[in-house]
């Protein structure tokens, strides 16, 4: 009897951990670039990178399309301390957005993604954009979480100044100033 | 032993076989259905302007302010143009295959105009694939302002994205990129 179970339970798990193992790889965008001490990955969709291909489905997969050529995609679900990202908690983004001729910031979950971009948000004099991620009203740019669980936050810049140069930008730091 | 060893290789390729087979059709499976949600009843070859709610679901790089406007596009029939028409503003046009490959992208900068059309059009036959194996862009010049692109799979999607700066612009923005067209080559 043992025998005969042995291959089945054995086919079973190579089937599981080769179809979850996909699963985890793109939705957790395997391949992704992580920017040095500042907490963002950036997704980087390039051709003849074979990370691209879990890239791509990461994006596919949410039945989205994947941000054309010279944007760059930066994500995180962690603040600078390493908290996640929480819709119950009132995080703060500051400092200076990376030169690029246009930009969003998103928190994304499964139950949706509000966005504020460089048409809709206040710069201050210092140059730094400050924007408030929060379920009650919050004076300057301020970002409604989509729901009170656990979101990615996203920085897309589009028309960079380089899009070919590899160093990632000075990226903004992240905050959570209470929950 | 060896008969353990035999099941234990078998079920390693198995999980190789289901990933790879989940990476390459699963996504774009889902990629299809979202686009044919988002696009409605809308037929096949035919220029849509997205609705807010849908374009802040279907392209993360886009907020509800933004002008989205696609084409799913269908080579099978013959070639597709796409008759862009831009307002003075940023702007980012993209042609993607239905499994998610970017076969073309450029932007206002980099295009010089904000009125031009984009063929797209299949690679010719296995032989022809095989000899010209990347998806290719052309420049065509005299009358006509363009490219023209050739693409291995035969359907896929054209995205038009607008930045509005101005809120109060949105609608004559919307009102230039809505003269956008998608129509299947004739002849």
């Amino acid at each position: 009897m043992m025998r005969a179970v042995f291959p089945v339970i054995l086919l079973g798990l190579g089937l599981v951990l080769g179809l979850l193992s996909a699963q985890y790889m793109m939705e957790t965008a395997s391949g992704a670039t992580p920017v040095a001490q500042s907490g963002w990955n950036e997704i980087r969709i390039e051709k003849g990178r074979w990370q691209s291909i879990y890239l791509v489905g990461h994006f596919l997969r949410r039945g989205q399309v994947p941000p054309p050529r010279g944007t760059r995609f930066f994500a995180r679900s962690l603040d600078d301390d390493g908290n996640s990202l929480r819709g119950d908690c009132q995080v703060s983004v500051e400092g200076k957005l990376p030169d690029s001729r246009w930009w969003f910031v998103s928190a994304a979950s499964g139950t949706g993604r509000t966005t504020l971009d460089a048409g809709q948000a206040v710069r201050e004099a210092t140059g730094e954009t400050n924007i408030a991620l929060s379920v009650s009203p919050v004076s300057g740019n301020w970002l409604v979480p989509p729901g009170s669980g656990a979101y990615e936050l996203q920085l897309v810049l589009l028309g960079v100044s380089d899009e070919r140069d590899a160093a990632a930008p000075a990226l903004p730091r992240v905050k959570r100033l209470w929950c | 032993m060896r008969r353990q060893f035999f099941w234990l290789l078998t079920a390693t390729i198995l999980a190789v076989i289901a990933h790879i087979g989940y990476v390459l059709f699963v996504p774009s499976r889902s990629f299809s259905a979202a686009i044919d949600t988002a696009l409605g009843t809308a037929p096949i070859n035919t220029f849509a302007i997205l609705d807010s709610e849908v374009q802040l679901r279907l392209l993360p790089y886009a907020s509800k302010d933004n002008i989205i406007g696609i084409c799913k596009f269908d080579l099978a029939s013959g070639p597709v143009r796409v008759a862009a028409q831009l307002p003075e503003s940023f702007w980012n046009f993209a042609v993607y295959t239905l499994s998610g490959e970017q076969v073309y992208a450029i932007n206002d900068t980099q295009a010089d105009t904000n009125n031009f059309n984009v063929e797209l059009s299949r690679n010719g036959g296995l032989l022809a694939q095989v000899l010209n194996s990347a998806d290719d862009a052309v420049d065509v010049t005299g009358d006509e302002i363009g490219w023209r692109i050739s693409m291995t799979e035969k359907q896929g999607l054209a995205v038009l994205w607008v930045a509005v700066a101005d809120p109060l612009l949105r609608k004559e923005t919307e009102a230039v990129v809505k003269q956008s067209r998608c129509v299947r080559v004739e002849g």
